[in-house]
């Protein structure tokens, strides 16, 4: 308010007396149109004075927002806030990597060879195995081994074959 | 609980877990951690066995383990194995047998 009175005083007594706004030292060429100058200036700053402070903010404001939108919150970046198709598509998707991962973590116990029975008892203490199924498995086993000892490479031909490079 | 200490000519038991951790054990298999590992290993081998080659499909009952004196039989129950260590009639050597 002050400012704007001191301007208003400023104009009516331009190119007057000396006053606090006028120039000390005067402009030897041109002294009216400084003085004119000078106080056109101080005019105009003195109208903007007042939507000074809120254009100042407005900027201040701008720089805060582009500051804002050239730093990347890592931190915020967790807290995205999801569109509703955005939220269904991912709800789709975990849905379906869940039922593929459910079907793939649940592998099915290899089947032991043995069964599970009631009465183990029974069992474990029923006759131990006869002399002629134990002769038998002996003769084929010594028999597959004497079989697999006998086997043997029939080398025919070279594993590695030169290229015949020009 | 079995009473495994009817079974004829029995010298010593196991019973173990489907993973191989023992949840009893007597006689001379007593704390036989060694042969509870053997025992589990088999197992999980004959899991290799192609059933398709026996005529039975549904599978084995009991694996015998038949040494010249003693034989190991192992039946799987209640989803436990058990392990049961019998004297034997001397008579052939080591072999593993399906029955």
């Amino acid at each position: 308010m002050g400012c704007c009175f001191s301007c208003k005083d400023d104009g009516s007594n331009q190119g007057g007396e000396a006053n606090e706004r006028t120039h000390l030292l005067v402009d030897p060429v041109s002294n009216n149109t400084t003085i004119q100058r000078v106080s056109s200036e101080d005019y105009s700053s003195c109208a903007r004075s007042l939507p000074k402070k809120t254009d100042e903010q407005s900027a201040l404001n701008q720089i805060l927002q582009e500051t804002a939108t050239n730093v990347i919150d890592v931190a915020a970046l967790d807290s995205h806030v999801l569109e509703q198709h955005e939220y269904h598509e991912r709800v789709k998707h975990y849905a379906q990597k869940l039922q593929s991962g459910s079907r793939w973590t649940v592998p099915r116990r290899t089947p032991c060879l043995l069964l599970d029975v009631p009465a183990p008892e029974k069992f474990l203490s029923a006759e131990p195995l006869s002399v002629g199924n134990l002769d038998l498995i002996t003769s084929a086993v010594s028999k597959a081994n004497a079989a697999l000892q006998e086997l043997k490479v029939e080398h025919k031909e070279d594993l590695v074959v030169p290229f015949r490079i020009p | 609980m079995l009473n495994l200490d009817r079974i004829p000519d029995q010298v010593g038991y196991l019973i173990m877990a489907e993973d191989g951790a023992v949840i009893s054990s007597g006689g001379e298999l007593e704390n036989n951690e060694r042969i509870a590992d053997i025992i589990s290993g088999l197992i999980s081998l004959t899991d290799n066995v192609d059933l398709s080659a026996f005529q039975l499909a549904e599978g084995f009952k009991r694996i015998s383990v038949t040494y010249d004196e003693f034989a190991y039989v192992i039946c799987l129950s209640n989803k436990k194995v058990h392990v049961v260590k019998r004297r034997l009639v001397p008579s052939g050597s080591a072999e593993v047998a399906l029955a």
